[in-house]
């Protein structure tokens, strides 16, 4: 499958990224990664996997330490200044918190307009193109003169998206869009947003700790554990058959209307460790595989492709597969 | 409105845990608490589920006199195991705090004192209601509750400070705080929304655990309608400052009577639902409390609205239960057309309805 399609528009090689001076620590520790034109990749994670970190270090709003990212060939850690400025309308990211992101003595028009601005759009057709994005997310008519704080949460990350999207990125991250709105706002900004990546052939990064949200729009999804990417799959596969016993445990925590569990829930021994240890696989110290195997506690293990017949199904553990969780027993099927 | 339940009421044995009948709570002018029924019986789990500025917080620090300074109860009758609460007893109402009603909030850190160990906070709690056990007899009893809501090494635990406590754990001594002094009830508001998944999982297990073994009744307060209907036997579904579904978990998914209800759980990614297919969302916004619509405030954003649904106050309409369901797991619904909700079946049934 990989060898008929092109090459990725976004490509990621051992990205790293440490924080805290001498003794410090790698928060991104050797990332890689390709995300192809017109997908939408997810990476999913808890607090600390270093999901955002990776968010900022994409678009370069943080520097990285080492490692390359590629968008159409052109290694972005070696632009700077004017080269950098035009790369940049090629990604843009929208972020978490709706409130924060926006400027409150911007009128809506304003906000969205900016971007255009900066890159040297002239006027006649930043108006254009502003009521043409604002019509797109729902907010046409009276809302471009209204300022962000008259708007709700739902209202303000459409406006966002509107901002990013104006400027038709080549990959836009999505960096948790829709954790801070109502569920019944989520819906309405993921099928915004599903609707205008069909429409505009869109690439998006979609970093969320939602996993519902991720199964529903992703194609694919990375699972990130203290910085490293401990499994990655098709949104299928992922969620039918994890096989990284993290990604296992994740899924099956994750609550569920009654009624539509299929797993039972697997908890997962001890309390997530801050960093990373110096040896052995990161997740060992709580899996119920391999904390007392020593191989798991001495080598980290590696990417691999254990399933031959999905080669794009990859897991970094030494026994993938081997925790499963056990199906709900139904009614029916107790004596 | 709030007298709709008294025939169910008198059809209970025992007295209720805790039961609220027709509160109402104003901050100012503006009513954000519109006549709210809840009645909790002994060991029982039931969720409270909303959206932002529904009144579901406002529910939970009503219920344990804490509103903020210009809220204040402005009807209903409040009994906590058959005592009628009287909130402008403040001593009365410090009696029951923690020993008859606890609360636990969202936010473990600012919930600690970030200056006193956990041991000591945890002390506070069971001196504050016992004053004269010995200090033996309290610090023991100080690690028999870690034990309980799960943290190891409970001595150790003890003489350490919030801040070297994770998130989940800090969840965890806030909990055994809550606990300490065997209230009837204890309420949880949205206890795990800053928690990760995993630690999610362990504090509502932990939770369910409490009331298998303490027999504590547990009011979950939250907007996540998955992880009420998983933990909790039944559910109220809030909407704008009124309770307007009632309901059994099991019936919940697939059987919800009111079109707010449906709507929430239709607008969920969940498990089985096709990848390609959009999810349906609500239209519009949840009115500001200080200019309700006339009639059902949920009818301007609603699909099943009729003309007559803005005319009037929408009728309380129980809907039948399935056989062998329980006398007290009722299921009603405040929409007049809450029987055909019910009976729609499909989801996608609902889009071809005519717009009122």
């Amino acid at each position: 499958m990989a060898d008929e399609s092109p090459a990725p528009l976004l490509r990621v090689r051992d990205l790293r990224r440490s924080y805290g001076g001498p003794r410090s620590y790698a928060v991104l520790d050797g990332v890689s990664f390709d995300v192809r034109r017109g997908e939408t990749v997810g990476v999913v994670g808890e607090s600390g996997c270093g999901k955002s970190t990776l968010a900022r270090a994409l678009v370069r709003l943080d520097p990285v330490d080492d490692g390359s990212v590629e968008l159409d060939g052109v290694d972005l850690a070696s632009l700077h200044g004017a080269a950098l400025r035009r790369e940049r309308r090629r990604f843009q990211m929208v972020f978490q918190d709706p409130f924060g992101s926006l400027d409150p003595r911007m009128t809506v028009q304003q906000v969205v307009e900016q971007p255009l601005a900066v890159h040297g759009t002239p006027p006649a057709e930043r108006r254009r193109l502003v009521a043409e994005m604002l019509d797109d997310v729902g907010l046409g008519g009276d809302f471009a003169d209204r300022l962000p704080p008259a708007l709700s949460g739902g209202q303000r990350q459409r406006v966002a998206i509107a901002r990013a999207l104006v400027l038709r990125p080549d990959i836009t991250v999505l960096d948790e869009p829709i954790s801070a709105l109502d569920v019944s706002v989520q819906a309405q900004v993921l099928t915004l947003l599903r609707r205008e990546q069909r429409r505009l052939g869109l690439t998006y990064l979609f970093i969320t700790h939602d996993l519902s949200a991720a199964e529903h729009f992703c194609d694919r999804v990375m699972v990130l554990y203290l910085g490293r990417v401990v499994e990655t799959a098709t949104a299928e596969e992922l969620f039918a058959s994890p096989l990284h016993p993290y990604s296992a445990a994740l899924l099956s925590a994750a609550p569920q209307p009654r009624g539509t569990r299929q797993r039972e829930r697997i908890l997962l021994r001890g309390e997530p460790l801050a960093r990373r240890p110096e040896v052995g696989c990161p997740f060992a110290s709580r899996c119920p595989v391999g904390h007392d195997r020593e191989v798991c506690r001495s080598t980290a293990p590696a990417l691999t492709a254990p399933v031959a017949d999905a080669p794009g199904h990859q897991v970094a553990c030494h026994f993938p597969g081997e925790l499963v969780a056990r199906p709900v027993e139904r009614a029916a099927a107790a004596s | 409105m709030s007298t709709t339940t008294a025939a169910a009421a008198t059809t209970e044995a025992a007295p209720a845990a805790l039961s609220a009948k027709g509160l109402r709570v104003a901050y100012g002018d503006v009513e954000v608490v519109r006549g709210v029924d809840l009645v909790v019986r002994p060991g029982e789990r039931v969720g409270v589920v909303g959206e932002s500025g529904c009144g579901k917080s406002t529910v939970a620090l009503a219920l344990m006199g804490l509103l903020a300074a210009g809220g204040s109860v402005t009807g209903g009758v409040v009994s906590v195991s058959g005592t009628r609460v009287d909130y402008r007893d403040e001593k009365a109402l410090d009696r029951m705090r923690g020993s008859q009603l606890s609360l636990v909030f969202q936010d473990p850190l600012t919930s600690l004192d970030p200056v006193k160990s956990i041991g000591a906070q945890i002390a506070e709690a069971l001196r504050r209601h016992s004053p004269r056990t010995s200090r033996a007899a309290v610090r023991a009893r100080c690690a028999e509750l870690l034990t309980a809501v799960g943290v190891p090494e409970p001595e150790r635990r003890l003489k350490q400070y919030p801040h070297e406590f994770s998130g989940g754990m800090r969840q965890r001594a806030l909990i055994a705080i809550a606990v300490a002094n065997d209230p009837a009830v204890l309420i949880a508001d949205e206890p795990t929304t800053a928690l990760d998944v995993t630690t999610q999982a362990q504090v509502v297990d932990l939770l369910d655990s409490l009331v298998d073994r303490l027999g504590v009744a547990v009011v979950l307060v939250t907007h996540d309608i998955g992880l009420v209907s998983e933990f909790c036997d039944r559910v109220l579904v809030m909407y704008a400052g009124r309770v307007v579904e009632e309901v059994p978990s099991t019936a919940l998914f697939g059987g919800a009577a009111h079109p707010y209800t449906r709507a929430l759980l239709e607008s969920l990614p969940v498990p089985g639902r096709p990848r390609g297919e959009d999810l349906a969302w609500i239209p519009g916004a949840p009115p500001p409390l200080a200019a309700l619509p006339p009639g059902c405030s949920f009818a301007p954003r609603c699909t099943w609205a009729q003309p007559e649904c803005a005319a009037g106050t929408p009728p309380r309409v129980v809907v039948p239960g399935a056989p062998g369901r329980g006398a007290h797991e009722v299921h009603a619904a405040e929409c007049r057309r809450a029987l055909e909700v019910v009976t729609s079946g499909r989801p996608a049934d609902r889009q071809e309805e005519p717009r009122g």
